[in-house]
Parts: C-alpha cells; sequence; structure tokens
C-alpha cells in the first residue's frame, strides 16, 4: 500500500538520535491533535510513558502460537494508534514478516541483481531501513521460511488493525482517504475507532467524514433506531457515498412508503440528490469558465490583431503551441540542471518565456509576411494558414511527435469547496492566470501609451501616420503582443494535456467563433463572446456527445448572427465601408 | 429618361482581340482538347501511359472540377468558402453509399447478410433505411447534388442574409467543415465513422476499361461544367458577382439583393463540388472523413489561388499542377511535403497573386504589344517549364535520367532527384532574368496591361 | 420659387400625398453623438430641393437614413406615404429611392457600360439575370446617357482606370440610368472643373420635374445654379429653409458659416 512511504520518508527525516529514541522509546501514542501532525508532534510525545508495552514487544507478540495472544495483540496496536507500523503489518498479512535472530524483519519488494538474480532487501520491522552487515545492506536470495503466518482467525482483524491505524497517518488527505475505506468496509468493529476519533477536535471535514462513514456503518449494521439516525445523519450532511446504501434501503422499504424510516430514507435521498445537482451545476461552471479562459486569451490575441490590422490569423493556434513547447523547454531545463527541489518553479519562469519567444516568432512572422499583405485579409488568412503548416513541421522537426511535463506540485491536487465539490488547482490557476493576462492587457491598452498609439491606429491608420505615429512599429508590436497572448495560452495547456505539435488546431477554430460572435475589434466582446461559447460547451456537453455539443455551437453562433451580423459590440460609425 | 441625346457620334464596340492573341488562344484551346481528350486516350490505348497514370490523372482532374466551383465562388464574387471539400465529400459519400452495396458492386460477403461489413462493428445487422434508396444509381446521383445544394442553401442563405460577409463568412465556413467532419467521423451516423467507406467494385480502379471510361468521363464533365460556368460568369448574373466582390453594399443601394446572389453562387460552388466528389470517390475507392477535414478545404482553396482567380481555366491549371506537386513531393520527399505546402501558400499570396494565369496574361501582352523575343522567351519558360513537368509526371515520361538523386547534408530530406533540381534551376535563373530585365529593358506600357485584365481586388477594405 | 411653410400640412400619422420624403423626429446617434436631430422635413414630390450646412452638420447622414444605411436612434422616415424607418436598403432602393454616395462608388472591375447595365431599371433577380441578355432599346439607352456626360469615348474601359471626375458622372449617369422616383445625390460637384459642374447643373435641371431629387452640396455657385429652395443643416439640425437668396441673408446661416 501506498502508505508505507510516509512512514520510511518521516523516519528518514529524523536524525540518527531521533530515530534511536522512536525504536527505543516505550509506546509512542499518537494523540491527533489538530495541525500538529509533524514528527515535531511525534518528538513531543515521545519523552511521556503511559504504556508498560513498547510496540516491538507487541510486534514480537505476532509471532506467538495463541490466536488470542495475536489477537490482543493487534487490538492493542489498533488502540494504540501507531500508524508506523502499518508497513510491517502489511508485510506480516503478505507473510514477509520473519524474525532474524531477535530482531524483526521484513523483506522489501525484490530488486533484479543480474549475477543472483531476484534478491529481497531484508528491512527491520519497526524502522523500515534496511538491515545493515558489515557495513551493506543485508539483500537475501529468498525469503525465509521461518516467515510469522497470520492465524486465520485472526486475518479479519488484522485487516481491521491496519485500516484503523491507516485513520492515524498525518496528513489530511491519507486521513480522509481511510475514515472513507473504514465507512466502505463497513464493519461493526470500526465504530470505536471511528468514534474515538469524533471526540477528537478535527478540521470539520474530517468530522463530516468521520460521521458519515460512522452513519453508513450504522445504516448497515445498525439497531432499527440507530438506521433511523443514520438515514438522518446522511441526508443532512449530503452524503453521495451514502446514496447507494439509501438507495438499497428504500428499496426495501418502498411497499411501505409511509412508514418513519422510509419518510426519512426518502428525505435524506431527495436532500442528497438537490445537493448533487447543485455540486455539478457548479462544476460544469467552473469548467465552463476554465475552458472559456482559454478560448478567451487566444480570441483576445485574435481580436487584436484582426482589430488592427484586418489580419487574420490563421497561424494563432501555433504560436499557443510555442508557448507550450517554451514551456517543455524550460521544464526540461530545470530537470536536467537544477537540483529537483527547484523543479517546481519552472513554470514561474516559463510565463514570461513563452510570452516572450512566441512574441518575437510572431514579431518575425509579420515583418516577414503579414506586412506584405495589408488589405487582403482574405490573402492573410492563406498566407498565415501556410505559415501555421510550416510551424507545426518545424516543431516536430525540433520536439518530435508526443511529449508531456509534468505539472508543478503546487498545481496538482484540488481545492475543497464544500463537500463533494473539489476544483482541481490546476483549472483553477488557468482562470485566475487569464483574468490577470486579460486585466494587464486592458491596462495596456487603456493605460500606457503604446495602447494609445495602437487604439489611434486601430480608428484610422493614416490619420495616425500623419501625426508622426511609426504605424509599422505599432504593427509590429500589436502583432507581437498577439501572438504573445496566445503563447500564454500555450504555456497554460501543458497543465492538463499532453504536448503535440498540431495542438493549436484544436482550439483555433473555436477562437475564431469566439472572435466572430463578439465582434471584431471589440475586447469585452471577446471576452463575453468567450466565456458565453466556453460555457455553452460545456453545459451542453453532459447532455450530449462532445462533438454535438460542437455543432451545437455552432448552430447558436450562426443563430446569434442573425440577430447580430457583427457580433455582440459592434463598432458603430459613419464610415462608409464596413 | 428625359435626356437629350445629340445623334451624332459613332457607338464604340468592345474592342475587338489582338489576331495575335486569338490565335494563341485558339491554337492553346485546340492543343488542350486534343492533349486531353484524343492523345491522352490513346496513348493509353496503346501502353505508352499506365493505367495507375490515367487513374491518377482522371482524380486530380475531380479537383480541377472542384477548383472550377471555388473559382466562381472565390476568384468571382469574393467569398472565400472553406467548406468546399465538405461539399465534395457529401457528393463522394453518396456515390461511396451506392458502390458500397452490391447493387453498385460494393464487396459484401454473405456472412455479413450481403451489407457492408462496417454495420457489424455499429451492431447493424440489416441495411439502415436511409441507406436502403442508394442502391439505385439515378437516386444516389439526384441526392449527391440535391443534398449539398440543400445544405448550401440553407447555410448560404441564414449566413448572406444576415450580412456575414468575407473573413466572416470564411471563419463559419470553415467551423462548417470542421463540425462536418466531427460528425463524419461518428459511427452512430452508420456512414463507417472514421474508416470511412471501401470494398467498392474492384475493376473501377483496376481495369483498363473502367479507369479509361471514368478519366473520360470526369474530362467530359470538366469541359461541359467549364463551358457552362464559362457561359454563366460572362452573362450579367457574372457581372453582379463581380460587382458584389468590388462593392457590395453598393449593390444595395442599386436595389440588388446581394445575398440571393451570394447563396445561388455558393449553392452553384457546392454543387460542383459535390459532382467533382462523385466522380473522385470510384476513382478513388475510398472515402474517408478525412478528406474534409478543415485543411483539405484550405488546399483546395490554394488550387485555386495557384492558378489565378477569376479566370476559370487558371483554376484548372492550378488543380492539376498542385496535386501533382503534392503526388511527387509527398512520394519523393514526403518529409518536405508540409514545408512545401506551407511555402506555397506564402508565396501564392505573397509573390505571384496573379497565379499561372499571371504568366499568361503578361504572354499575351507581350504578343500584344510586339515585345522583344527575350521577354517573350521570359513569359513563355516558367510557364512552359512547369507545364512539361507536370505533363512528363503524369503521364509518366519523365526521362530515367532525371528521377536520379543527389545525397543532400539535410536530415529532413537526406536526397533530392535531379528533376527538383533542374526545376528550380530553371525557375529561379528565369526569375533573375526577369529581375534584370526590369531594369535594364525597355519600358512597357503597364497601363494597359493592367487594363486588359481583370483587376482582382479585394473587396473588403 | 414660392414654397408653403411645409409644418402647414404635415399630419402625423401618414404624410400628406404632397410630399415625396417626410421626416419626423428624427434622431441618429453615433456613440452618444448626437448626428442628427430633425423635427419636421419634408420634400415634395419633383421637387429639387439642395441641402446645404458646415462640416458634420449631417448632411450625409440625412442621405443615409433615408436610404437606409442608417437607422435612426427615434422618429419616422416616409416615403411616398410608406413608412420605411425600419426597412431595409434594398428594399428602400427597389421603392425606388437611388442614391449617389459623396466618394463616387462605383465597381471598379467592370466596364463604364457594365457598370451603366447594372443601374438600369429591373432584372433584380437571380435567374432573370443569367439567360436573357439585354436588349437593344436598353444599350441605346446607355451609350445616349454615356455620350451626353462624354464618356462613351471609354465605354469598354474598366471603371477602376476612370478619373476622379469621370467616376462621379458615371455614377450620376447610373443614378440617371436607374431612374428612380426619388434621387439623393450627394456632392456631385466636388472634384469638378467648372464646365463639368456647369454640366452636372444642367443635367439635374433636366431631371427636376420629373424626379424628386434631393442635391447636397458645398459649392454656392452650384447650388445657385440649381435655383431651388434650399434647406440648411447645422449640428444635426434645419436651421434654415428657402430660397438660396433668403437663407443666405439669415443671421444664423452666416453665424454657423462663418463661426462666432
Amino acid at each position: 500500500m501506498h502508505l508505507s512511504d510516509p512512514f520510511v520518508l518521516q523516519l528518514d527525516r529524523l536524525s540518527t538520535l531521533e530515530a534511536d529514541i522512536l525504536k527505543f522509546a516505550p509506546i509512542i501514542r499518537i494523540v491527533c491533535l489538530a495541525g500538529l501532525m509533524t514528527v515535531l508532534a511525534t518528538k513531543a510525545h515521545a519523552g511521556a510513558p503511559t504504556e508498560p508495552v513498547t510496540p516491538a514487544q507487541l510486534m514480537t507478540q505476532l509471532g506467538s502460537a495463541s490466536d488470542a495472544e495475536v489477537s490482543a495483540a493487534l487490538k492493542q496496536i489498533a488502540a494504540d494508534g501507531n500508524y508506523h507500523l502499518i508497513t510491517a503489518l502489511q508485510a506480516y498479512q503478505n507473510g514477509l514478516l520473519a524474525m532474524r535472530g531477535t530482531q524483526l524483519v521484513m523483506y522489501g519488494s525484490p530488486v533484479i541483481d543480474p549475477v543472483r538474480g531476484k534478491l529481497y532487501p531484508v528491512l527491520d520491522a519497526m524502522t523500515g531501513q534496511p538491515v545493515m552487515a558489515h557495513g551493506k545492506p543485508v539483500l537475501s536470495d529468498s525469503i525465509a521460511e521461518n516467515t510469522l503466518t497470520v492465524p486465520d482467525a485472526d486475518s479479519d482483524q488484522l485487516e481491521q488493525t491496519i485500516n484503523t491505524l491507516s485513520m492515524y497517518v498525518p496528513g489530511q488527505s491519507a486521513r480522509q482517504q481511510a475514515i472513507v475505506a473504514l465507512g466502505n468496509a463497513g464493519s461493526l468493529a470500526y465504530l470505536p475507532p471511528l468514534r474515538q476519533q469524533l471526540a477528537q477536535p478535527h478540521s470539520s471535514r474530517i468530522h463530516r467524514l468521520l460521521r458519515e462513514s460512522i452513519a453508513r456503518i450504522l445504516l448497515r449494521h445498525g439497531t432499527p433506531v440507530q438506521k433511523m439516525h443514520a438515514a438522518v445523519a446522511l441526508g443532512q450532511i449530503h452524503s453521495t457515498r451514502g446514496m447507494e446504501l439509501l438507495k438499497r434501503a428504500w428499496r426495501k422499504l418502498r411497499k411501505t412508503p409511509t412508514s418513519p424510516m422510509a419518510v426519512a430514507v426518502r428525505n435524506s435521498l431527495d436532500q442528497i440528490n438537490g445537493y448533487t445537482e447543485l455540486t455539478n451545476l457548479l462544476f460544469d461552471s467552473f469548467a465552463g469558465l476554465s475552458l472559456a479562459s482559454i478560448y478567451v486569451l487566444i480570441a483576445l490575441g485574435l481580436a487584436i490583431i484582426f482589430g488592427l490590422m484586418g489580419v487574420i490569423n490563421m497561424a494563432q493556434g501555433e504560436f499557443l503551441t510555442i508557448g507550450a513547447f517554451t514551456t517543455f523547454g524550460v521544464a526540461e531545463v530545470f530537470r536536467t540542471y537544477l537540483p529537483p527541489s527547484d523543479y517546481n518553479w519552472y513554470f514561474i519562469c516559463a510565463i514570461p518565456a513563452a510570452f516572450l519567444v512566441s512574441a518575437l516568432a510572431g514579431a518575425v512572422c509579420e515583418w516577414a509576411i503579414i506586412r506584405r499583405l495589408y488589405g487582403r485579409p482574405l490573402e492573410t488568412l492563406l498566407a498565415t494558414f501556410g505559415l501555421s503548416l510550416i510551424l507545426i513541421e518545424l516543431i516536430r522537426v525540433v520536439f518530435g511527435n508526443n511529449n508531456a511535463i509534468i505539472a508543478p506540485s503546487w498545481l496538482s491536487g484540488g481545492l475543497w469547496v464544500m463537500p463533494g465539490l473539489i476544483f482541481p488547482k490546476n483549472r483553477l490557476f488557468i482562470i485566475v492566470f487569464c483574468a490577470g493576462c486579460i486585466i494587464a492587457v486592458y491596462a495596456l491598452i487603456r493605460k500606457t501609451r503604446l495602447g494609445l498609439l495602437l487604439r489611434a491606429t486601430t480608428q484610422d491608420r493614416e490619420m495616425a501616420a500623419a501625426l508622426g505615429v511609426h504605424t509599422r512599429m505599432v504593427d509590429m508590436l500589436t502583432f507581437s503582443l498577439g501572438t504573445g497572448l496566445a503563447g500564454l495560452a500555450g504555456c497554460a495547456v501543458p497543465l492538463f494535456s499532453t504536448l503535440d505539435p498540431r495542438m493549436g488546431q484544436s482550439y483555433i477554430v473555436e477562437s475564431f467563433l469566439v472572435v466572430v460572435t463578439g465582434g471584431v475589434g471589440n475586447l469585452a466582446g471577446v471576452i463575453c463572446a468567450g466565456t458565453g461559447l466556453g460555457f455553452l460547451e460545456k453545459f451542453i456537453e453532459p447532455w450530449v456527445q462532445p462533438v454535438y455539443g460542437k455543432v451545437f455551437v455552432l448552430i447558436i453562433v450562426i443563430a446569434f448572427l442573425q440577430w447580430k451580423p457583427s457580433g455582440l459590440f459592434a463598432a458603430k460609425g459613419r464610415s462608409m465601408d464596413h | 429618361m428625359p435626356v437629350a441625346v445629340s445623334s451624332d457620334g459613332a457607338i464604340p464596340r468592345p474592342p475587338l482581340l489582338d489576331p495575335r492573341i486569338k490565335q494563341l488562344r485558339i491554337i492553346a484551346v485546340i492543343a488542350v482538347v486534343i492533349l486531353f481528350y484524343v492523345l491522352i486516350p490513346i496513348l493509353n490505348s496503346t501502353g505508352a501511359v499506365s493505367d495507375l497514370s490515367i487513374n491518377i490523372l482522371g482524380r486530380y482532374l475531380c479537383f480541377a472540377i472542384v477548383a472550377l466551383g471555388i473559382d466562381l465562388v472565390w476568384g468571382y464574387a469574393g467569398l472565400l468558402s472553406l467548406c468546399q471539400a465538405f461539399f465534395f465529400c457529401v457528393g463522394g459519400y453518396a456515390i461511396g453509399m451506392f458502390l458500397s452495396l452490391p447493387q453498385g458492386g460494393g464487396q459484401v460477403q454473405k456472412a455479413y447478410n450481403n451489407i457492408p461489413q462496417f454495420f457489424f462493428f455499429n451492431n447493424q445487422s440489416t441495411l439502415p433505411d436511409f441507406w436502403k434508396p442508394f442502391a439505385s444509381l439515378p437516386f444516389t446521383l439526384a441526392m449527391g447534388i440535391f443534398i449539398p445544394a440543400v445544405v448550401a442553401g440553407i447555410f448560404g442563405f441564414f449566413i448572406f442574409r444576415s450580412r456575414v460577409r468575407g473573413v466572416y463568412f470564411a471563419i463559419i465556413t470553415q467551423a462548417l467543415a470542421w463540425a462536418a467532419y466531427l460528425l463524419f467521423c461518428r459511427n452512430e451516423l452508420l456512414l463507417g465513422g472514421t474508416d470511412g467507406l471501401t470494398n467498392f467494385y474492384p475493376p473501377l480502379q483496376h481495369s483498363h476499361a473502367w479507369i479509361l471510361g471514368l478519366y473520360f468521363l470526369t474530362a467530359v464533365v470538366l469541359g461541359l461544367l467549364y463551358l457552362a460556368l464559362f457561359k454563366l460568369t460572362k452573362s450579367r448574373f457574372g457581372r453582379i458577382l463581380i460587382a458584389i466582390r468590388d462593392r457590395e453594399l453598393r449593390l444595395h443601394f442599386a436595389g440588388y439583393k446581394p445575398y440571393a446572389f451570394k447563396v445561388f453562387a455558393f449553392v452553384v460552388g457546392a454543387v460542383i463540388a459535390a459532382i467533382g466528389g462523385m466522380l473522385y470517390v470510384p476513382q478513388n475507392g475510398i472515402i474517408t472523413p478525412g478528406t474534409m477535414a478543415v485543411e483539405s478545404s484550405i488546399l483546395m482553396v490554394v488550387l485555386v489561388a495557384v492558378g489565378g482567380r477569376g479566370r476559370l481555366w487558371g483554376a484548372i491549371i492550378g488543380a492539376l499542377v498542385v496535386r501533382y506537386a503534392y503526388s511527387i513531393l509527398s512520394s519523393d520527399m514526403p518529409a518536405m511535403w508540409s514545408f512545401f505546402e506551407g511555402g506555397l501558400f506564402i508565396a501564392v499570396t505573397l509573390l505571384f497573386s496573379n497565379g499561372l494565369v499571371g504568366l499568361w496574361d503578361e504572354l499575351e501582352e507581350n504578343l500584344r504589344i510586339r515585345d522583344s523575343g527575350l521577354q517573350l522567351a521570359l513569359s513563355v519558360i516558367p510557364l512552359a517549364t512547369v507545364m512539361a513537368f507536370v505533363l512528363c509526371e503524369a503521364l509518366g515520361l519523365m526521362p530515367a535520367a532525371l528521377q536520379h538523386t543527389i545525397a543532400t547534408p539535410l536530415t529532413v530530406m537526406p536526397e533530392i532527384p535531379i528533376k527538383f533540381i533542374l526545376l528550380a534551376g530553371i525557375l529561379t535563373s528565369v526569375a533573375f532574368a526577369r529581375w534584370l530585365v526590369r531594369f535594364i529593358g525597355r519600358p512597357r506600357g503597364s497601363v494597359i496591361a493592367a487594363e486588359s485584365r481583370p483587376a482582382v481586388e479585394e473587396a473588403h477594405a | 420659387m414660392i414654397h408653403a411653410p411645409m409644418d402647414s400640412s404635415a399630419s402625423v400619422v401618414g404624410t400628406p400625398p404632397a410630399y415625396a420624403v417626410f421626416l419626423e423626429d428624427v434622431t441618429v446617434d453615433f456613440d452618444g453623438f448626437r448626428a442628427l436631430d430633425i423635427y419636421r422635413f419634408g420634400v415634395f414630390h419633383n421637387e429639387l430641393r439642395v441641402v446645404i450646412g458646415p462640416n458634420g452638420a449631417g448632411k450625409t447622414t440625412l442621405c443615409d437614413v433615408i436610404s437606409g444605411k442608417t437607422h435612426p436612434s427615434g422618429g419616422r422616415v416616409f416615403f411616398k406615404g410608406m413608412d420605411i424607418t425600419h426597412r431595409r436598403d434594398t428594399d428602400i432602393a427597389a421603392l425606388g429611392v437611388g442614391r449617389k454616395f459623396q466618394t463616387p462608388t462605383i465597381f471598379p472591375s467592370l466596364t463604364v457600360y457594365e457598370n451603366m447595365d447594372l443601374a438600369l431599371p429591373g432584372r433584380r433577380r437571380v435567374f432573370q439575370n443569367i439567360f436573357r441578355h439585354e436588349s437593344q432599346e436598353d444599350t441605346e439607352k446607355i451609350y445616349a446617357i454615356l455620350r451626353r456626360v462624354r464618356l462613351l469615348d471609354v465605354a469598354h474601359c474598366l471603371a477602376g482606370t476612370l478619373s476622379h471626375g469621370q467616376r462621379q458622372w458615371l455614377e450620376i449617369s447610373m443614378l440617371m440610368a436607374a431612374g428612380p422616383e426619388l434621387l439623393l445625390v450627394d456632392e456631385p460637384a466636388a472634384g469638378l472643373t467648372d464646365a463639368q459642374t456647369a454640366l452636372t447643373a444642367e443635367l439635374l435641371l433636366e431631371l427636376k420635374g420629373h424626379h424628386t431629387i434631393i442635391v447636397i452640396e458645398h459649392d454656392m455657385e452650384f447650388v445657385r445654379r440649381l435655383n431651388s429652395r434650399v434647406t440648411v443643416l447645422n449640428e444635426g439640425q434645419v436651421l434654415a429653409d428657402g430660397p438660396m437668396d433668403q437663407v443666405q441673408q439669415d443671421p444664423k446661416v452666416i453665424e454657423a458659416y462663418l463661426g462666432r
């Protein structure tokens, strides 16, 4: 089980002296104080012995021939809550625990040696450290005959002990998983430890899970009154995990729908269903928002470029790809040249790098191609499409086909919002990131001199030129800004998908639709349309296949254009041709 | 209209064509007609040109048909439609459905109830109802034209009526192509999913008679469509399309409803694309949704861009040149095709936006103003070289000496055939010579040159 | 010429048949800027009305509102007694409103003759344009007009190659060929020589009495030559109305033109 790692890791971090204290100290009772789950806590309590029996003695007792003694030892271990013993107990369960002289040892997972074949490292059962002989870790050819066997009568007890101990492992998520696992196992034997934990001052999330697991166990095995209370409790805490049990109970009670129990179950089911709908709605909105922010970021670049120069940049998707691969490159550099502990920071460096690289690429393309095609929007469309083909192929030649990078650890996992609703951190980051970019773009356009020049050139190129604005330069800077924004969007993409030279293509059509719907050259329109389309797509998807969702979005856009042919926020003016 | 008009003053007639140009055109037309309708079939029957070459030529002529339609829609009306490959595939799927069924000679097996095999991966043991009428060829042909016409009609009506123009139109059609592609990839549509339709009557691509017959049919249809579109574009309708391209808004105030004309042109373009598709699929032997991917539509537009917009025969030449370039490059230098394709898009818009038609116009202009032999040669050589290259490749008549390859230090392109070096060498030296002549040659009547051909201007400022 | 004050006969619902064009309470806003604010403005059947005013007075916007290029923010527009406020430009054109734009707007990729041909009335549907050929009558009419405006020599040249003055005339000719009931002529004399201006005035005067014409012009000499009732617009509002001599004396007009 994966829980073995923290154990080993924790001990690694202790000094030798501390490890010794841990080894020989009398019972270390892990009192689960909220927020103090660290080694420090362990140290604080190490010097306060309250029980005469050491964990080592208890473990040794497992080798006893008497079922009752084994059972007693297991019970005591469970009661002590010494989660450090989980690895050893699992080894015991798998028949890998043995006495080596007076030392209790376990066999680790085998390693392959070219000469001697499969070798089992011998580990100290209490610490998980390799047993050393002549300064070298001991490797055993085979598993010794004298391993401790679990008496049949105690196998359940062992299982329960391991499960109960899991609950004491420090760290919120590990504890939560353990509590849920106890509820899943659903045995009455888990009630005492769960209730004991409930009495402790835990966080509300842990309390909720404890109540949930207790209710789930009681709904299965409790007395009728307990069942009734459990059903009510499950409804109150909106437990989705309890739904299956409640449904099963309802099926039995369907014939007597007016009985108090049936009413309680029915009410609880309704409560949970309503709650689930709410969380689904919130999650869909969240997912829609994060999809929308990618669209908005790409479309914002497109709209700036189109608004200023009338250029439809079909290669915008490839600038996103460039941004994504820049991120990949930065991650590779960090991985190769810097210590692993610094790896997480690559993303911070990748953001400006992605922007600069794709902006630079955009500037080069503008200089080489785009500026020669002014006033011919349809031809720029073809030329930039050609550009996109070349860029895709170049990226393929340089980077190969499939690449993936590991997201920084501070972006993995989720943010717990409410029971049953967790927002993945990477998506959350994308939303915040895009919002930041949009605000930055707005500030750039509204507050800076470059923004002023940009707006002036957009509104009347000739007049701006007559006033001494270097319009060519503004064009180049604007094009770079647009492609740089795509690069920023590309920076966010590796957080949730693999990298492929063609990945830009999958965003481009939708981003174009966003620009068309929003109204060209109007950033507020683009933001509204991007958000709208992102939401629309995510809300339709649960009803129909994703493909039909996209078709549906297209139809909606066409219908929308019937109503507002020049987009959401059309520019109004007196000029003859637009 | 009470305008006093004096009766004197001769009414001018439209200027007559220069006799030399007329001669040149007549010769060119006769040469092309003889080549495609007489010489190539004869060469094939005598065995000088392989059946495979004819099959490929026939398929490429289908792209030329599509290009004709694009030229009408884009070259004349200025509507950049990026969903022509979709219409092409609608026609192709229609005929593909007929060819998949036993009535159309499709290879079906008794073990699979004599219906196309892929149905069994969709858990269908009987022919779905909507497939049944496609057992009849006339129905299939009618549907192959009717469905794209209706789709283009409805789509065009809503798009054009709301006055979606220019780049907006291009984007919306691209979205349509994309949505259609995604739809056709679905198995639920019962059209074979991503694998498409195949297992047609084998002789279609293997027997001499069928191959030549289909080639001839394609060539004849292409000829007829060319004539029909020629009439159409020379009619007042064609002029209205050009007016739409030039200044659509002005037409509103003249009482025209441009959207009706645009819808009609769009529908004609779609139907022509579908006809191309219907001729393509029997010769190709398979139709998959990949053929209607977003890029394919854009590649079809490039056929016209290379040939030269606003001139129907330019579309045909462009289609043949680009398709052959594709087939040669993708077989001889597969890694280079994408670069070449991208470069082609950029070059055709950046460097020679009049396409091959531009070279021809220059030739005619040189003839008209009795230009020097050098000028004439500089117009003829690139045109003739490209044509000769494509023809030799098409008919498999490329001299063996030119097929040898030379090793290069590039990793993406380890070796390069001599023929490409030769072609590139000729074109580059001509380009250089033209550049030189522009400075040292005698001045030429460029104003008149601009007048003699329709200026291809963008309608949207 | 003496005209009745126009307020006298105007009723709110429907317009008296005497008016070909009638605007009522029409306002046009561009992003908060009030480009046009007309309480009442009417032009009689077969009248030639000249609209003058300084730059930005709303003259072109007035044309835009009548021809349907711009839809008013408020108020109503009537043509021949029909409410055309919310009709589309194409429908208004089909009702008989023709227009010449301030900057000459022709089809540069078509020849002069073809431009004229497209302007001829009738044949506005798709299929009428595919199979039928133009009649001898139409051809003669086109050549007659072209001869009149001295464009006969360039009849088969591309319109894009014409000079500015030639384009002006081509557009006027197209309007003449179309022969709509109402002609909106926006600055027909801009960029023309004196002789050409004189001819343009002559043409317009010939059309007068057969068509309703609204001419927008800056050139006072030209306006005087037209010798018609004049409406002065300033800052989107009707400032004065009457014969040329009379409005020229109007202190408000003088102030508007010369500034405070």
